[in-house]
């Protein structure tokens, strides 16, 4: 990995992302205004279908139609645009977890990255929260890791089966705790 | 409507003012204004290529910024090259339906 480099010994455990629904969520709205030029067309037609004497006015919205492949492709390339970056941002968030870390890497926009490590024998508690019926019924929440410190503590936010990411994550701490005590903390 | 050039054979509408040359009058009682707005038949194809080309230096700076974050924060990660191919092939046929409507 580019970003930061194994330790002699340490290997990846497992790579955990959002759940596809919250990136779902998020392009919603993109999808929907994407109708929006063929629902105002239609609606405009509608308009002066029951109201004739104001027809007029619709028409006087109508484009020609080199403008309206234009508009159109113009406002499709944005939205396009758009969800690329959602994306793009969605898989570029995500934790690492190795036998010896966890290593948290949010990309807040394209020039806004974060990347923390937190070793994994200074874990104390992990805590997860499932809530809601749409997250109880597709199997996504938060997960909480408190470290060994005052402000060592961070969160997975909208990972998919929470319950099982802790059950990784304490493993791995239960075989680090485990090897020093037969190593005598060498 | 008769002109006024047209009445030589018929009697002047303002008969105190036919010894008068009045035609300089009628062909010009303002004066030229000083800028004119576009008219409804304005050529927007200027326009229209010029935001064109705006769009697409846009779209060629975020493709590369986008196109540089997934090969270099990606992790090597298979899906690096099909996300950016889908991207650029889909984005070639909206920008394909924007120079449809400048060309026209």
């Amino acid at each position: 990995m580019e970003e930061f480099e194994l330790e002699p010994g340490e290997e990846v455990i497992a790579t955990v992302r959002q759940n596809l629904f919250v990136l779902a969520l998020r392009l919603l709205p993109l999808l929907v205004l994407a109708f929006l030029p063929a629902l105002l067309g239609s609606f405009l037609s509608i308009f002066s279908n029951l109201a004739p004497e104001a027809g007029g006015l619709a028409n006087g919205f109508s484009l020609p139609g080199y403008l309206s492949r234009f508009f159109t492709g113009f406002w499709l390339l944005g939205l396009w645009t758009a969800a690329f970056s959602i994306v793009t941002r969605f898989y570029l968030t995500q934790w690492v977890i190795t036998n010896l870390r966890i290593v948290d890497i949010k990309q807040a926009t394209f020039f806004s990255r974060e990347v923390s490590s937190f070793l994994l024998i200074r874990v104390q508690d992990i805590t997860t929260d499932v809530s809601g019926l749409i997250a109880t019924l597709v199997g996504f929440g938060r997960l909480d890791v408190e470290t060994a410190g005052s402000s060592d503590r961070f969160s997975m936010d909208n990972i998919s089966e929470p319950a099982q990411v802790r059950d990784v994550i304490m493993s791995q701490v239960a075989q680090l705790h485990h090897s020093e005590q037969l190593t005598g903390g060498v | 409507m008769a002109t006024p050039s047209s009445q030589s054979s018929m009697e002047p509408p303002y008969p105190h003012l036919a010894a008068e040359n009045t035609l300089d009058a009628y062909d010009s009682p303002f004066q030229e204004p000083l800028f004119t707005l576009p008219t409804a038949s304005a050529d927007f194809s200027g326009i229209l290529l010029l935001v064109f080309f705006a769009t697409f230096v846009a779209w060629g700076i975020f493709t590369a910024v986008a196109a540089y974050h997934w090969f270099r924060y990606g992790h090597r990660s298979w899906l690096a090259v099909p996300a950016v191919g889908i991207y650029v092939a889909v984005s070639a046929v909206l920008i394909l339906l924007m120079a449809s409507g400048v060309n026209s």
